[in-house]
């Protein structure tokens, strides 16, 4: 009684506007009613699919959807595949074959050559032809969308500059993966854009018809794995993600919404969110932590933490203590901070407030928690765009528990938009 | 890390007129850990083009390649790569930038570790930090037997 007297005092009082601020976020993001319409689309955050929630390591913040995809123009042969990822810091789809129970045209460029891709992560590459799908999510379909088969039999030789770029470790298994696929929802329309568009990147490739072995190639635009979002008849120029608040010690399971469009719909307005616009080539903006001021920062529904340099927090595992969570961070106490998210091209700024907690305290319980909203990792010295030195701490990547309890808004690039056009990102 | 007595420096007989330059001839470069005077294996692997920056006790070169990530090289006055960084839409060929220690990187990278966007490789003598996404990857490796006396890892924004 007492705690709903309060929520709906600050709800009174955020319609003056205080909606960019994380500590009120639960207050208008998730949690609240339930939306309806062929634009929603349910998100679960669950301990992956079988063969990964019942491993020694089962999924932690992720976020999955369901997504059905037909071969172009049918509607018999179709499949639907569960546990996809919802990834807002990648464009386009991406299944792994050894889950697809139904063929799939391959996707030939002008020459009649089959094109194939090597998916860059930091840790490793997912290596696999594109194929042609339309693609069906809720009540949305994209008609005839270039999507990535992940391991593909057909394809099995990959090339070597894959398997040096990032490094020989492919992601091509569901449990290498982590997900039966991943759906990229970011502000780009393309996964890779205009660095791909010559050759050279070693992430896309074309294979002449009757050879499976294929070669580094531009890729124009069009050709390139995409959003499907972007794709949509209607609701096409961005997506909500909403989940419901995680408490302190986590959940086993949480289930949310993927709402397609923003300002399209009455169940898909922007409402007093803060928009913080994004550059055009990145994608990023400026995230003020304590002292510093870190430029390439990013919200990522595909990142299971939130991740940002900070020195003072002790991390899992040093000093060869023992550890459940290597390279989280392992507070003493749980740390409460906050910090500023500012648009780099535009006026959006908004401040945020959030919980370190202790990962091995976390991650020691009997009870599976697939749901973590104070789970965070260190990032300390990466990036650089000094060229006197090789370290740079230029990041604060807001990860999954950035979403609980808030509504948060990817618009894609060049879209127009009830706040504007894209990209950006809105809470 | 100091740079007050940056002083400029000649690096393969290419004279470094300022601190920023860009120069006329191609220096060679080199993989990690190994001699900058060996070849220039990386230019040519990304068709780049080259900038030198030399600072006190250490050397830099910086690459563009053809799809627009830049790289730079950390050479000590030794002539050894001590250090590469990168950023861009894409990685770079880690493979052969990181050379001998590209070994020892990958089973870092095959081992349990936090996230797919974020990657951190500590060992004895080779450290890597690695994070983004496509369109936006940068990160770091060095080894840290090789660092110059007055070159500190951490001091740097």
């Amino acid at each position: 009684m007492r705690a709903n007297l309060l929520a709906a005092l600050i709800g009174i009082l955020c319609v003056a506007g205080c909606g960019g601020n994380g500590t009120l976020g639960g207050g208008s993001g998730g949690g609240g009613g339930t939306p309806t319409g062929s634009n929603v689309q349910a998100i679960t955050i669950d301990s992956g699919p079988a063969v990964i929630a019942n491993s020694t390591s089962p999924a932690v913040n992720t976020a999955y959807t369901t997504v059905t995809v037909c071969s172009p123009g049918s509607t018999t042969n179709c499949q639907t595949v569960d546990h996809i990822q919802v990834d807002t810091g990648s464009s386009g789809l991406r299944i792994l074959a050894s889950v697809l129970t139904i063929t799939l045209p391959l996707q030939t460029d002008t020459s009649g050559n089959v094109i194939a891709e090597c998916t860059q992560f930091v840790d490793g590459s997912s290596w696999g032809p594109i194929r042609q799908a339309d693609v069906k999510i809720g009540g949305e379909t994209a008609s005839k969308q270039e999507v990535q088969v992940i391991g593909d039999a057909a394809y099995p030789t990959v090339p070597p500059t894959c398997l040096g770029t990032p490094a020989v470790t492919l992601e091509d298994t569901v449990t290498a993966f982590g997900a039966n696929g991943i759906l990229g929802v970011g502000p780009f329309i393309q996964d890779c854009g205009a660095g791909c568009t010559v050759q050279g990147g070693a992430v896309y490739f074309t294979c002449p018809p009757s050879s499976t072995t294929c070669a580094d190639s531009g890729m124009p635009l069009t050709l390139q794995v995409a959003n499907p979002v972007a794709s949509f008849a209607t609701d096409n120029n961005g997506v909500i993600i909403q989940l419901p608040s995680v408490g302190a010690t986590g959940s086993a399971a949480v289930a949310g919404y993927m709402i397609f469009g923003i300002g399209t719909q009455s169940n898909n307005g922007l409402g007093s969110a803060t928009v913080i616009a994004l550059d055009s080539v990145h994608g990023v903006f400026t995230t003020k932590y304590k002292l510093g001021t870190l430029s390439s920062s990013f919200i990522d529904s595909g990142s299971n933490a939130y991740y940002f340099p900070d020195g003072t927090i002790n991390v899992c595992g040093s000093n060869g203590a023992t550890t459940h969570a290597p390279g989280f961070f392992c507070p003493t106490a749980t740390q409460s901070l906050s910090a500023t998210l500012t648009s780099t091209v535009g006026s959006g700024s908004a401040s945020v407030n959030f919980s370190v907690a202790n990962a091995d305290s976390l991650f020691s319980g009997n009870t599976i928690v697939a749901a973590l909203s104070n789970l965070a990792a260190d990032s300390t010295q990466v990036g650089s765009g000094s060229d006197s030195g090789f370290n740079g701490n230029t990041s604060f990547d807001w990860g999954l528990p950035f979403f609980y309890g808030r509504s948060v808004y990817t618009a894609i690039e060049t879209r127009n938009t009830s706040g504007g056009v894209g990209p950006y990102f809105a809470f | 890390m100091k740079l007050a007595s940056s002083k400029a420096k000649r690096v393969m007989g290419c004279l470094v007129a300022g601190v920023l330059s860009q120069i006329a001839c191609l220096p060679a470069l080199a993989t990690l850990g190994e001699d900058v005077a060996t070849v220039e294996n990386d230019r040519v692997q990304m068709k780049a083009q080259v900038r030198t920056t030399s600072v006190a006790g250490f050397t830099v070169h910086v690459i563009q390649n053809s799809v627009g990530t830049n790289v730079r090289e950390y050479v000590a006055a030794s002539g050894k790569v001590f250090g590469v960084a990168w950023d861009g839409p894409l990685l770079p060929n880690l493979k052969q930038m990181l050379g001998k220690y590209f070994d020892d990187y990958n089973s870092g990278a095959s081992s349990p570790h936090v996230g797919r966007r974020h990657l951190t490789v500590q060992r004895a003598d080779l450290v890597v930090h690695s994070s983004g996404r496509m369109r936006a990857f940068y990160g770091n490796a060095y080894v840290p037997s090789l660092l110059p006396p007055n070159f500190s890892v951490d001091d740097i924004k």
